[in-house]
């Protein structure tokens, strides 16, 4: 394991041990930690609004634009100067939660394939982000904006794209006129609104995506700023001078940590680091290792167009088209390639994807070329035949660690609904005393929906269910995170013995003595 | 008061773009939904109630075959009680969004400290001198083109040396803007140093470089902590100035 890897495995697992955390405190679908990006969605509006209410108040001139926020954090406390503070704090939120959402992905590899869109667009989120926060800083007119206004503009300078330096206009008092607090009005609003059509690019290839916050989150997160904003008014610093120079300044840290870095190496360095960083990290999905497969086949012949796996599949990578080959079926489903994750979940979903066939003819109507539902066969005879205690565990490649727990054995797949119910009815069919579906906690599904429809197919809600006949006392579920080892542990004794009691029952009623 | 038919704020000048453009502007907003809020699209509404019911039947369909089979407790749907947990996160996001809002200070200039900015923009001198146009050159040029004197566009180089007590703070060339070479050099540069009086000599060649400088300022200036001391370059009296 390199340098790197141990790394991410370290954030991981520290979002891992959050995630276990949150989901006592806040509950699955209210976690915090999973739900990053739709509270940085839900910031930009509480930014956007309190924005609007801000203008009313702002006046766009050299000397009315410092006076007028004054005024609100003075005189109309009470409501304007709330307002700017939910502002400012809402934007610094913004870029918490994104940089947090960023990590986050990174730390679980979720960049490379159909997600590289995502990923590659979300840096350009990042760039339009600080250009709408940091031109709202210049509108204060104060002497941080005096500091940002100026670093900014001897930034752009070294591009030499302009005739004479831009820093120019801001050399002495009287350089500046009215009408340049209008352009920063403009480029306040503008830039806003590219920033939300960057972040609608962001998410357009996401099927079904969630950019709203549970309201219980969203509630409290806009009162935990509202309070923050009356204990901790955002203020400003002295009015700007450009014949003085600011000595002490309180950055905002979210907005400015790059400008200490630009006085320190001068603009150029920043210039590399800032476009030399954007382009790494866009090129991330496609620097190695690659760990990607080939994507879900559909087998024309086994397919009847029944639309389950087209229903399941989280990211909307399959497509119903009109049938292509005469047979008597309206549709046929067809894979996208570029937005399919290899999760299995359409094979699960397959009708057709039954184990309860002569070898020779296990093929399914969709099925994954780097494990077919042959190869899902043989680990599961395999697992049956190694679990020495009759309990077989299936379980995700991302999941809990189901592997050497002992008296039982693991099927390990992408994701747990990659399985089709018909298996477990196999295995319990073929002998094994119970099955225990181990996979992501709710919520915390690697593929999204993975366990919600597993759980769906077992209790009957979704097709392909589990048939009647499977007895469900043999069937358990887990969905917990990779570092409760204990529970999984703990889950599988207790399954154990209520297994034995169950094969006590079993033994003494064929004997009649019940 | 508005003046219907001149004057700066005439009515017309407001109006004429408003004819042009609302009507364009309003049809847009129309059609991506504006209109929903009138119309209502009965077809979409009778679709989406279709749909709904279809997909009623299918559940009750999956139920019935599911047999007795109830939604489980599910622990994603099930409320938390932990509010004071809760109370702590919020804290905590409270207290690191506003912490790292103003803090650390950030010290940008020490005390005692001010700055000299050194800042023009100035066309060197022509590379090539003017010449006279003969009369028949004249003529042989279009009326509007007539121009008496027949200049080269390049411009020179400009070499520019500022000094401070004797110790060096700087020394460049600026070549002139634009793909001719025929607009003006820039300098833009920054220096921190210590308030109080500086012996601050600039010097600048904007012609020949191999002869002196053609522009020399050099004077004892007391500078005030945190003032920002422009070293500039007035084009109308063509001299230096500190100011």
């Amino acid at each position: 394991m390199n340098v790197l890897t141990s790394i991410r495995i370290f954030i991981q697992n520290f979002f891992l041990r959050a995630d276990k955390e949150y989901d006592r405190a806040f509950g699955p679908e209210w976690n915090p930690m999973r739900q990053l990006g739709t509270v940085a969605f839900y910031l930009y509006f509480v930014a956007a609004i309190t924005g609007i209410i801000v203008y009313v108040f702002f006046e766009t001139s050299v000397n009315g634009a410092y006076e007028s926020v004054e005024y609100m954090t003075n005189e109309q406390w009470w409501f304007a100067g709330i307002m700017r503070s939910l502002h400012r704090y809402s934007s610094d939120g913004m870029v918490l939660t994104m940089s947090l959402h960023l990590i986050r992905e990174w730390s679980f590899d979720r960049y490379r394939g159909v997600r590289w869109y995502a990923w590659f667009t979300g840096v350009l989120v990042i760039w339009l982000l600080y250009v709408s926060g940091l031109s709202g800083y210049w509108l204060v007119w104060d002497q941080l904006a005096q500091y940002v206004a100026i670093g900014s503009m001897e930034w752009l300078d070294l591009l030499g794209i302009f005739g004479e330096p831009v820093a120019t206009n801001f050399l002495a008092e009287g350089s500046l006129n009215d009408r340049f607090f209008t352009l920063l009005v403009f480029v306040h609003i503008f830039g806003p609104l590219f920033l939300l059509f960057m972040m609608w690019i962001h998410v357009i290839r996401v099927s079904q995506p969630k950019i709203n916050p549970p309201r219980g989150l969203a509630i409290g997160t806009l009162v935990a700023l509202t309070v923050l904003s009356l204990v901790n008014p955002a203020v400003s610093h002295l009015k700007a001078n450009l014949d003085v120079i600011p000595t002490e300044l309180e950055l905002d840290w979210y907005y400015m940590a790059f400008y200490p870095l630009f006085d320190a190496w001068g603009p150029g360095v920043m210039w590399a680091v800032a476009i030399g960083g954007s382009l790494f990290v866009m090129a991330m999905p496609w620097l190695p290792p690659m760990r990607q497969h080939e994507p879900a086949v559909v087998t024309l012949d086994k397919c009847n167009g029944c639309k389950r796996c087209y229903e399941d599949c989280p990211y909307g990578a399959i497509e119903m088209v009109p049938r292509s080959d005469g047979l008597p079926y309206e549709q046929e489903a067809v894979v996208d390639a570029a937005l399919c994750t290899r999760c299995g979940i359409c094979v699960g979903a397959c009708p057709t994807s039954t184990p309860f066939r002569a070898e020779d003819e296990l093929i399914t109507g969709i099925d994954l070329v780097h494990l077919p539902l042959k190869g899902m066969r043989k680990m599961v005879d395999q697992a049956m035949q190694n679990a020495t205690d009759g309990i077989v565990i299936v379980g995700c490649d991302h999941g809990q660690k189901v592997d050497n727990i002992a008296g039982t054995a693991a099927v390990k797949l992408p994701c747990v609904a990659h399985m089709p119910p018909s298996f477990i009815d196999y295995m319990i069919s073929q002998g094994a005393k119970g099955v225990l579906v181990a996979g992501c906690p709710e919520c915390g599904c690697r593929f999204r929906y993975g366990v919600q429809w597993m759980q769906d197919r077992l209790e009957g809600r979704r097709d392909p269910y589990l048939r009647k006949r499977v007895p469900r006392e043999r069937i358990r579920t887990l969905w917990a995170s990779p570092l409760d080892e204990q529970l999984l542990n703990n889950t599988v004794k207790t399954f154990k013995d209520e297994l034995a009691v169950l094969s006590d029952h079993v033994s003494e009623t064929e004997n009649g003595d019940v | 008061m508005f003046d219907f038919f001149t004057g700066d704020n005439a009515v017309w000048f407001y109006a004429v773009p408003f004819a042009v453009f609302a009507p364009i502007y309003f049809s847009f907003v129309w059609h991506i939904g504006v209109k929903n809020l009138f119309y209502k699209d009965t077809a979409k509404i009778e679709r989406k109630r279709l749909q709904s019911e279809h997909q009623e039947r299918i559940n009750k369909r999956r139920e019935s075959k599911a047999g007795t089979l109830q939604r489980e407790d599910h622990a994603a749907t099930r409320p938390s009680k932990y509010w004071l947990a809760q109370g702590v996160t919020y804290g905590l996001f409270m207290t690191v969004v506003s912490v790292f809002a103003t803090n650390p200070s950030y010290t940008y200039l020490g005390a005692g400290e001010a700055q000299i900015k050194l800042n023009l923009s100035h066309p060197g001198q022509r590379v090539e001198a003017c010449v006279q146009r003969s009369k028949s050159e004249l003529a042989e040029l279009a009326p509007n083109m007539r121009s008496q004197m027949k200049c080269s566009r390049e411009r020179a180089e400009i070499k520019l040396e500022l000094d401070m007590d004797g110790q060096v703070l700087f020394r460049g060339t600026a070549v002139p803007a634009g793909f001719r070479r025929d607009g003006s050099s820039s300098f833009y540069e920054k220096f921190f140093i210590s308030a109080g009086e500086h012996q601050i000599t600039v010097r600048m060649n904007d012609g020949d470089p191999s002869k002196p400088f053609t522009h020399v300022l050099s004077q004892i200036v007391n500078v005030k902590p945190t003032q920002n001391l422009i070293v500039g370059f007035n084009e109308n009296e063509h001299k230096f100035y500190f100011k």
